[in-house]
């Protein structure tokens, strides 16, 4: 039952990681044929989380399209994404309603309708700290850490690249059965395929990098966090 | 004393002798069981007996908790190699594994719980409901099924369109604390390394000697087992348990081991004689022997750190049959056992009896532990002293033999004679004799000024600080790491009191929490409502059930058919299916690692609350106050609390001993000799507390115990220098005395080994008091020729002692 919790987790890892956007599309099944345990896949790996570190704080458009098979249609959701290396990830969704969840080495958390901030999953809890720490390692370049919960599959071609994601653990298999991104400088499409049949499609479009945090991000993202920034080891 | 009751003493005391040991033998058919548990020392708390039986079972059910992590530097090192450990325990006799898979978990979670969800909320939703907002309720569910999260349990969308099972289930793994859970093992990250924890049951108790050595077998194995880059680490309170059993086994051996040959070598030195070793050795074992037996029969169990500290006896039930030796060597030709009896049975009485108010004065207090100790001491010395007096004068009839007689005298009669020389020459006259107390004094009165006191539970349980640091290690991992001391209990005649109790705690709890008094805790009442909540919570779900209007647009919004609301309705409004009950989730794998936490008899039921992360006390005093049948228990400041009233209780008890003792010693010496006889146990325990207070130890309540004995003994030593001169009237009382020191300085010297010997106890309490007893009995004995010269000092005083009244 705790699968549960790793998905939520999952599924905000694969946006955070990848929240920036470009406009290429390129085929992402292929790439769970490119494990990189193949040593050759390493380096280009490596230089694209270095390229993505590099672009510092990251803004994006984003639509969520949520296929459950329960419903007789997808639930189709808009906002913007706010990537923010080291400290976390702002979901700013607006349509079809206003919501919004923060994301970072604290746990996460929701902005509620009247103001009031929640920890919707507050860190010290295996499942959180382990989400929140791999997504960070990932800013940090640690490919390793990444590698710990997931089979990590990659894939470069002319027309961008893909990453593959395959959870390692018994459990996280149980709810995610796999997750790819697709990118050409920035990531572009989030692809997110669940155990029971449902899945998620995220299209996003980067609007600014090395972006300035507004006010109200800035509160977000440090609220209830502030005398314990997230420590990044090297 | 004539020869003929002398008889009749002896064939009474050996007919007692033979009873006791028999009934003893009797009662030890199955073997002999030793109690290890230092907490059962301990006087109960102030509580009914039925609560404390209930928390008793709760610590046995508890504490039967195992945890083992299998670490690597990968996770897939860590799996392996716990899977690898979690096939072993399968097996096992001894360990039951209590996690399971999570398919297994999921599906029966579904099944216990699916069928009650419209009936269980959580707790937000429940806040939602109890509003009247439909609009708010039904767009906090369209939040979730936006959120960028994976949803669980989508598959059930159209038997739960609210969502109300998910909702309720991750409220469930929130309360369960659990982490990332796979196989039956929970994988964490932490320290740059991957753990795999396991968590276990014994089948059995943690205290219990044979399962203790399964178990431990067993993880031995397992740690074997793992081999490579993995390694495995484990706590529980077995570990802690088996640790202080077995250190205390170890102790024992030790220190029993030790004090026999340093009192055989004593005694050799003494004698130089075979008989009179072997036979003053046979009466001390006997003296031990019947006081085990006569301590099983008053106590059915005997505890371990009982036989520890009775190893003292050998130092202490030496002294009769020591002066009966000395007094036959002394006598020479002269030597008429029964005679010899005569002089000798004032000293003799006064010096056990002295001994024996200060193991009464240790018993007196309802202290379990000390009690015991005290009866086991004090029925040593007895029987010691009994068969001195009874039985030696028919063993050692003849006069010493001239050979021996002859032989060079023993270095420590030489040595007894040195000192006694000394004080006599050095403190000719009184007043340098007062001048040297007030000196010493003084220096124990600057030092008893910077006295501090220490009243905790480490008196009585110091481990080794590497157990201790794996222990923390092992909890390090853990989501939450509950507070073993503090915890709250919930009693009630039915199980649904219990739950409805509870809930009112929880209450209180989660509003602690808010205010960061509290990180957490884990209740029954959380996985099981009680009947009450779950009627007003179907009550809420049938009252949102009205709005039919409002339901069919948010399952437009979302895309759910119209036969979804239409499937709600109906069951939020119709007859209950019954609720859950504890029997429900005790008969499900969902409660496998919480099961202990619930306990049920005819007579009532009760829940444990773990707590963790509590600042302060006296909140959750008052918390448990306004709930009937809850209680909170904090074992550290309650054992702090009996420390200490112990403590001040015994300091008042100590003051009436030595007035008792001094009211027995005027009796004996006058009022001038009587206090001087008193100088030395007083000094001395001033000396050894002045100097404790100097170095900057902290004292606690067994140190001031070791003053009762320190008194009990320290006294003796002058008593029996003082009697010297009053057995013999014809001049030969430096003699005398020369005899009675060389017996005092073996008395002495046996006391202070086999007290100091305690010193090797893994047991603060036992150090304790083997450092007060074997630095204040060595004040004593320096201080007794000055004390037993300055108590006979007045000439008339000694004339007429020496004319016998």
């Amino acid at each position: 039952m705790k699968g549960k919790l790793s998905a939520l987790c999952v599924t905000l890892l694969a946006l955070s990681l990848f929240g920036r956007a470009s406009c290429i599309a390129a085929e992402s099944d292929s790439v769970f044929d490119y494990p990189i345990a193949d040593a050759d896949q390493h380096g280009p790996l490596r230089a694209l989380a270095h390229d993505l570190r590099a672009a510092g704080t990251v803004r994006a458009d984003f639509v969520q399209t949520k296929h459950i098979a329960a419903l007789t249609r997808p639930l189709i959701s808009r906002g913007e994404l706010l990537v923010s290396p080291p400290t976390g990830v702002v979901w700013k969704q607006r349509e079809p309603f206003a919501q919004t969840f923060v994301v970072t080495g604290s746990g996460i958390r929701e902005l509620r309708e009247d103001g009031a901030v929640v920890d919707a999953l507050p860190a010290g809890r295996e499942a959180v700290e382990g989400f929140t720490r791999s997504f960070l390692a990932v800013f940090m370049t640690d490919l390793a850490a990444l590698e710990r919960d997931y089979q990590v599959f990659y894939r470069r071609s002319d027309e961008g690249w893909v990453l593959g994601l395959q959870p390692k653990g018994a459990g996280a298999r149980r709810i995610i059965e796999r997750i790819s991104i697709t990118g050409r400088e920035t990531p572009h499409r989030v692809v997110i395929k669940e155990a029971n049949g449902d899945h998620s499609e995220i299209s996003l479009k980067t609007t600014a990098t090395s972006a300035e945090l507004r006010g109200e991000e800035r509160r977000l993202l440090t609220h209830g966090s502030e005398e314990t920034p997230v420590e990044l080891r090297d | 004393m004539t020869t003929k009751s002398l008889r009749i003493g002896a064939w009474l005391w050996l007919t007692v002798s033979v009873i006791v040991l028999a009934a003893a033998a009797l009662s030890l058919r199955d073997g002999v069981k030793f109690e290890t548990n230092v907490l059962r020392l301990l006087p109960a708390a102030q509580r009914s007996a039925a609560l404390e039986q209930v928390i008793d079972a709760f610590s046995d059910s508890l504490g039967r908790g195992v945890i083992i992590a299998v670490s690597a530097p990968t996770a897939e090192q860590a799996r392996a190699a716990g899977e690898d450990v979690l096939k072993r325990l399968r097996a096992s006799t001894v360990l039951e594994v209590i996690s399971h898979g999570e398919a297994e978990l999921e599906s029966a979670l579904l099944e216990l719980y699916f069928p009650y969800r419209a009936q269980l909320l959580s707790t937000e939703l429940r806040r939602l409901l109890t509003t009247g907002d439909v609009a708010a309720v039904t767009h906090h569910r369209m939040r979730m099924l936006y959120s960028p999260a994976a949803l669980p349990w989508t598959d059930r969308l159209r038997d739960d369109p609210l969502l109300l099972f998910p909702s309720f289930a991750l409220g469930l793994i929130d309360a369960a604390g659990s982490g990332r859970s796979e196989g039956g093992m929970v994988l964490v990250s932490k320290d740059e390394e991957e753990h795999a924890l396991i968590f276990m049951r014994l089948r059995g108790s943690a205290l219990s000697d044979d399962v203790q050595q399964m178990a431990l077998g067993e993880l031995a194995a397992l740690q074997e087992l793992v081999g490579g880059s993995a390694r495995l680490t484990w706590t529980g309170v077995l570990r802690f348990a088996s640790a202080s059993a077995a250190a205390m086994k170890k102790e024992l051996t030790l220190i029993g081991n030790l004090s026999t040959v340093a009192l055989l070598s004593l005694l050799v030195l003494a004698f130089g004689a075979l008989r009179p070793v072997l036979l003053t050795f046979a009466s001390i074992a006997f003296g031990l022997l019947l006081a085990s037996a006569a301590s099983i029969l008053v106590f059915s169990e005997l505890h371990i750190i009982t036989l520890v500290f009775g190893t003292t006896l050998l130092g202490v039930s030496i002294d009769y049959g020591l002066h009966y030796l000395a007094e036959r060597r002394l006598a020479a030709e002269q030597w008429r056992a029964g005679e010899a009896l005569r002089v000798l049975w004032p000293g003799l009485l006064l010096g056990y009896l002295t001994t024996l108010v200060g193991y009464v004065g240790i018993g007196v207090a309802p202290f379990p532990g000390l009690r015991q100790m005290a009866f086991f001491s004090g029925a040593g010395i007895t029987a010691s002293f009994l068969t001195v007096v009874l039985w030696f004068p028919f063993l050692f009839r003849a006069p010493i033999s001239s050979s021996l007689r002859n032989r060079k005298e023993p270095v420590l009669y030489r040595l007894a004679t040195r000192y006694l020389q000394f004080v006599g020459s050095s403190l000719r006259s009184g007043r340098r004799g007062v001048a040297a107390l007030l000196v010493l004094t003084a220096i124990a009165a600057a030092g008893i000024a910077q006295l501090r006191f220490r009243d905790d539970i480490r008196l009585l349980q110091d481990f080794p600080p590497t157990l201790i640091e794996e222990d923390r290690r092992v909890r390090a991992l853990l989501p939450q790491s509950f507070d073993p001391a503090r915890f709250i209990v919930i009693t009630g005649e039915t199980a649904d009191e219990v739950l409805q109790r509870s809930e009112r705690v929880i209450a209180g709890l989660r509003a602690l929490q808010e205010d960061e008094q509290l990180d957490g805790f884990q209740a029954v009442a959380q996985f099981v409502p009680s009947v009450e909540r779950q009627r007003e919570d179907a009550a809420l779900v049938a009252k949102l059930a009205q709005h039919r209007a409002a339901l069919e647009q948010y399952a437009e919004a979302v895309g759910l058919p119209s036969a979804a609301i239409d499937n709600f309705i109906e069951q939020a409004s119709s007859a209950s299916v019954g609720y859950l009950s504890v029997e429900d989730w005790l008969g499900s794998v969902v409660s496998a690692p919480l099961r202990g936490l619930w306990l049920a008899n005819e007579e009532l039921s009760a829940t444990f609350v773990p707590l963790s992360g509590v600042r302060d006390s006296e909140e959750l005093i008052g918390l448990v106050s306004s709930v009937e049948g809850a209680h909170f228990v904090d074992r550290v400041r309650e054992i702090t609390e009996i420390f200490a009233a112990y403590r001040r209780a015994v300091a008042v008890f100590i003051a009436l001993s030595y007035l008792v003792v001094l009211a027995a010693l005027i009796w004996r010496y006058g009022v001038r000799g009587g206090l001087w006889v008193m100088v030395p146990p007083v000094v001395a325990s001033l000396l050894t507390f002045g100097l404790a207070g100097l170095v900057g130890a902290a004292v606690n309540l067994f140190h001031l115990v070791a003053l009762l004995l320190v008194l009990g003994m320290g006294v003796d030593y002058a008593i029996f220098l003082a009697e010297a001169p009053r057995q013999d009237a014809a001049g030969t009382s430096d003699i005398r005395r020369f005899v009675a020191m060389f017996a005092i300085v073996v008395s002495c010297a046996s006391t202070i080994f086999s007290f100091g010997f305690l010193l090797l106890s893994s047991l603060p309490a036992l150090r304790a008091i083997g450092l007060v007893m074997s630095c204040g009995v060595l004040f004593s004995f320096l201080l007794a020729p000055l004390a037993a010269r300055a108590a006979l000092a007045r000439p008339e005083e000694m004339s007429r002692m020496q004319t016998g009244k």
